[in-house]
């Protein structure tokens, strides 16, 4: 039996975290009610965070950059249009989990999600016994040698965001900081392996700050999945390109489901740096090897360890040709098919 | 730490178009709210994680999974689940559609399915093939083979085209 506060402002929200340690953020509740349900995690209280006017809609900010709240539910991020010129932002939202759950999943819920693996996500009588980090164990089934949990981390929104050089805001007792969205998920550490984000327990994501869409460029995201809807992404790549005339002037791309955190790969950002767009293609080619270092062999049931790193060169390429696509963000979704699925040679 | 007395709360949550006034458990499901505290057992609890469809109902015009959502995040909104579809004894035309099309089998999954497509239909009354599988992914049918499913949405718009009706 939980207590559900509902605080009905935003400072109230933080000063019940602030006095009490052991209260629990909810948003949208897909993340984290199902586990509840699941038995697999278990509170006395949880804080439920309504919309507050702190949190909800979108807005340009004095310099430029454009914020967009936490409480955004991820289907509505397909229907404000300063999000449009976003792309991969929209496509990302707008391919999570399924319909039903992107009209109640906030954005800055997917950015927060906890980390999954098939040991702990399977059910509680195989959690019960094998007790792993996030049991309060001192095991990590996927890498028995590690010293820390190494669950897969698969948000679709977070690698945009890194690929896109886009900042968060959080609120707590001492008022608003904002933190890189590759920081965010800097603070793995094996005491406390669960929801391993920079935030204090008294803090609450504001919003996401998004570098103005003409510094952005154009974006693209694809993500690989067995199942068009429901599926959580084996590997997702997440690319940003500004151009100047013909020419790449600024480029980010990170790989989601790729490890504890998004993997960011600055070694392809810069060779793609410099390049024409048309040269991308052939350019992305080359990077397979270069791609496969930023990808961790974790293991699921639908992949072993090492097909998802294989693959990271092949997602490159698929965002590449998804940003020169005519129908870039258009496409329903992004899946492997029998023959992608195949092994590479 | 097992507490005895839960931590009750007021909730107001128009359920159906009649507004309703609760002192409920804090830390209770939607879906629950409906099936146990307003005896609307046409709404399913299926796997209580998200991942089938079965407890699908409207909430201020969406569609969304009542077993991961409590109750007092509906507060204040406007819940319509399958019992307020039909009118009366008169069914809905998606309901009749789904009749019509062999659409229902052992008929657990229908009622998400109705809400599902009733949410998408006030939306979007022609929607594309693709939009329909969109709306209607998040839901499981472990009879059909799904077929029968699109077939009965495909002739729901048209009925309801024809008659100049709206979902
Ligand atoms: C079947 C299923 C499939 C899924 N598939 C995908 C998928 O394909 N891709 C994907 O990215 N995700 C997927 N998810 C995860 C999905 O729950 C998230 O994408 C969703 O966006 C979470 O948002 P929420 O608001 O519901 O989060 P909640 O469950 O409310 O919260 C998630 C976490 O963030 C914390 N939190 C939330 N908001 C704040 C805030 N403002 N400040 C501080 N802390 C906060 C909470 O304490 C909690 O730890 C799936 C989930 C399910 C059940
Ligand atoms: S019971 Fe809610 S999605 Fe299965
Ligand atoms: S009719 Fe039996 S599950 Fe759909």
């Amino acid at each position: 039996m939980m207590d559900v506060y509902s605080p009905k402002t935003l400072e109230e929200a933080i000063r019940l975290l602030d006095a009490d340690p052991g209260l629990k953020v909810v948003a949208g509740g897909t993340d984290l009610i199902p586990r509840l349900n699941q038995r697999l995690e278990s509170y006395d209280k949880l804080c439920y965070i309504r919309p507050y006017p702190e949190t909800s809609g979108v807005r340009t900010e004095e310099d430029g950059r454009l914020f967009v709240g936490a409480s955004v539910r991820l289907n509505e991020t397909a229907e404000i249009p300063e999000l449009a010129p976003y792309t991969a932002l929209v496509s990302a939202a707008t391919h999570v989990a399924s319909y039903q759950i992107r009209n109640q999943a906030t954005i800055g819920g997917n950015i927060l999600q906890e980390n999954r693996c098939m040991f702990f996500n399977n059910q509680v009588h195989w959690s019960d016994v094998n007790h792993c980090f996030k049991w309060g164990g001192n095991k990590c089934y996927q890498f028995p040698q590690s010293k820390v949990c190494m669950a897969l981390f698969q948000s679709d929104v977070a690698p945009v965001l890194i690929a896109y050089g886009a900042s968060v805001r959080v609120r707590g007792p001492e008022g608003e900081r904002e933190i890189p969205a590759e920081k965010l998920y800097n603070s793995w550490n094996a005491k406390d392996p669960k929801n391993q984000k920079s935030l204090a327990h008294n803090e609450i994501l504001t919003g996401i700050l998004l570098p103005p869409a003409e510094e952005v460029g154009r974006s693209s995201y694809v993500r690989w999945t067995l199942r068009g809807t429901f599926d959580f992404p084996l590997l997702s790549c997440a690319l940003a390109v500004r151009t100047e005339g013909d020419a790449v002037t600024r480029c980010g791309i990170c790989f989601g489901a790729a490890g504890i955190r998004p993997q960011a790969f600055p070694a392809g950002a810069d060779a793609f740096t410099g390049l024409a767009l048309s040269e991308l293609p052939a350019a992305a080619k080359g990077l397979h090897a270069e791609a496969a270092k930023r990808i961790q062999p974790f293991r699921d049931t639908h992949l072993d360890g090492n097909v998802r790193r294989e693959k990271a060169g092949w997602l490159l390429e698929a965002a590449v040709a998804e940003l020169l696509s005519p129908d870039n963000g258009k496409h329903t979704w992004f899946r492997g098919s029998a023959e992608l699925m195949a092994p590479v040679e | 730490m097992t507490r005895l007395k839960p931590n009750l709360t007021e909730v107001t949550i128009t359920v159906n178009g009649e507004v309703h006034q609760d002192l409920i458990p804090s830390d209770l499901l939607l879906v629950d709210y409906l099936r146990q505290y307003k005896a609307l057992t046409g709404t399913k609890k299926g796997c209580g994680s998200a991942e089938c469809g079965a407890c699908t109902v409207i909430l201020n015009g969406r569609a969304v999974y009542s077993c991961v959502m409590l109750a007092v995040q509906a507060d204040g909104m406007s819940v319509e689940t399958i019992e307020g579809v039909s009118d009366g004894d008169t069914l809905h035309p998606i309901q009749e559609a789904f009749l019509d099309a062999g659409a229902v089998q052992c008929g657990y999954c229908t009622p998400g399915f109705i809400m599902s497509t009733k949410a998408l239909l006030e939306k979007n009354p022609e929607p594309e093939e693709c939009e329909i599988k969109e709306a209607l992914g998040g839901n499981l049918c472990r009879c059909t083979g799904y077929q029968q499913i699109l077939d009965a949405v495909h002739l729901a718009v048209d009925r309801m085209k024809e008659e100049g009706q709206q979902a």
